[in-house]
């Protein structure tokens, strides 16, 4: 919860920050405040997070259903929050509510991916966190290929203006 | 016969042209950074594709740092795309 809300807006740009230090910044598209829309998706989540919760506490809800459950109100933020931001962000962000998508659809299909007693927790936390953190390390890797092919293809396109004519 | 655009055809510029080309907007340590200038010869550059009208400039802080941001101007895509058309058919009377 702490993590989608405060991470969304203040951490994951501050990790980026010092992650790319020094290397400056380039946006993909143009500037667009979607400001009031992350902001009903995190109210949307933390209503989510109070009835899904509740229900928990009420035993209404088996343990087991828990995470394909909270995709109800975790998709929908992880969703919002990827296309809002991202311009400033990766694409590849919005890996992470297809994976919790994925990953729920296996849980109800019975694929034997959830932790056992006493782990319980670990199957809510492991799918936001873990998936959240493979998006990033894959928008992290293409970050870095696409760099050298932009230098490469600036370099390149230096050299090709100044080839004599003739050859080719 | 087909004339090069000058402010083109100097390789920092054009290589700076092709980067912009390529994102909304980039920052001075980015084009910095991924043309491998200095910064003296960065902004001396930046400021004679600016002069010619092929890239706007945004100056704004971030926090008390200055930030500098440009782009492309649609006159600076269509500079681009006629040096590339002018550099053809240079190629194709040879």
């Amino acid at each position: 919860m702490w993590f989608s809300l405060v991470g969304a807006n203040r951490l994951l740009p501050a990790i980026a920050a010092w992650l790319y230090r020094g290397e400056g910044s380039a946006s993909l598209g143009p500037d667009t405040c979607h400001a009031p829309a992350l902001k009903w998706a995190a109210a949307f989540l933390m209503a989510g997070v109070t009835i899904h919760v509740a229900l928990g506490f009420l035993g209404l809800l088996p343990l087991r259903l828990m995470q394909p459950v909270s995709l109800l109100y975790v998709g929908p933020f992880l969703l919002i929050a990827g296309l809002t931001q991202r311009v400033e962000g990766s694409p590849f962000m919005l890996l992470w509510p297809v994976l919790y998508t994925i990953h729920a659809g296996l849980v109800l299909g019975g694929a034997p991916i959830q932790f056992g007693k006493g782990y319980e927790a670990l199957n809510m936390l492991v799918p936001v966190v873990g998936y959240g953190l493979l998006a990033a390390l894959a928008g992290h890797v293409y970050s870095r290929f696409a760099l050298r092919r932009l230098r490469a293809l600036a370099a390149r396109a230096a050299h090709t203006s100044r080839r004599p004519a003739g050859e080719g | 016969m087909a004339e090069l655009d000058p402010y083109v055809h100097e390789p920092v510029r054009l290589r700076a042209m092709m980067v912009l080309s390529g994102v909304a907007r980039a920052d001075f340590d980015f084009l910095r950074t991924t043309l491998g200038l200095t910064k003296g010869n960065l902004s001396w550059h930046m400021a004679k594709l600016e002069q010619a009208g092929y890239v706007a400039i945004r100056k704004s802080f971030r926090g008390k740092i200055p930030h500098t941001e440009y782009s492309l101007t649609d006159a600076g895509r269509r500079a681009l795309a006629d040096y590339w058309a002018a550099l053809d058919e240079i190629r194709r009377l040879a």
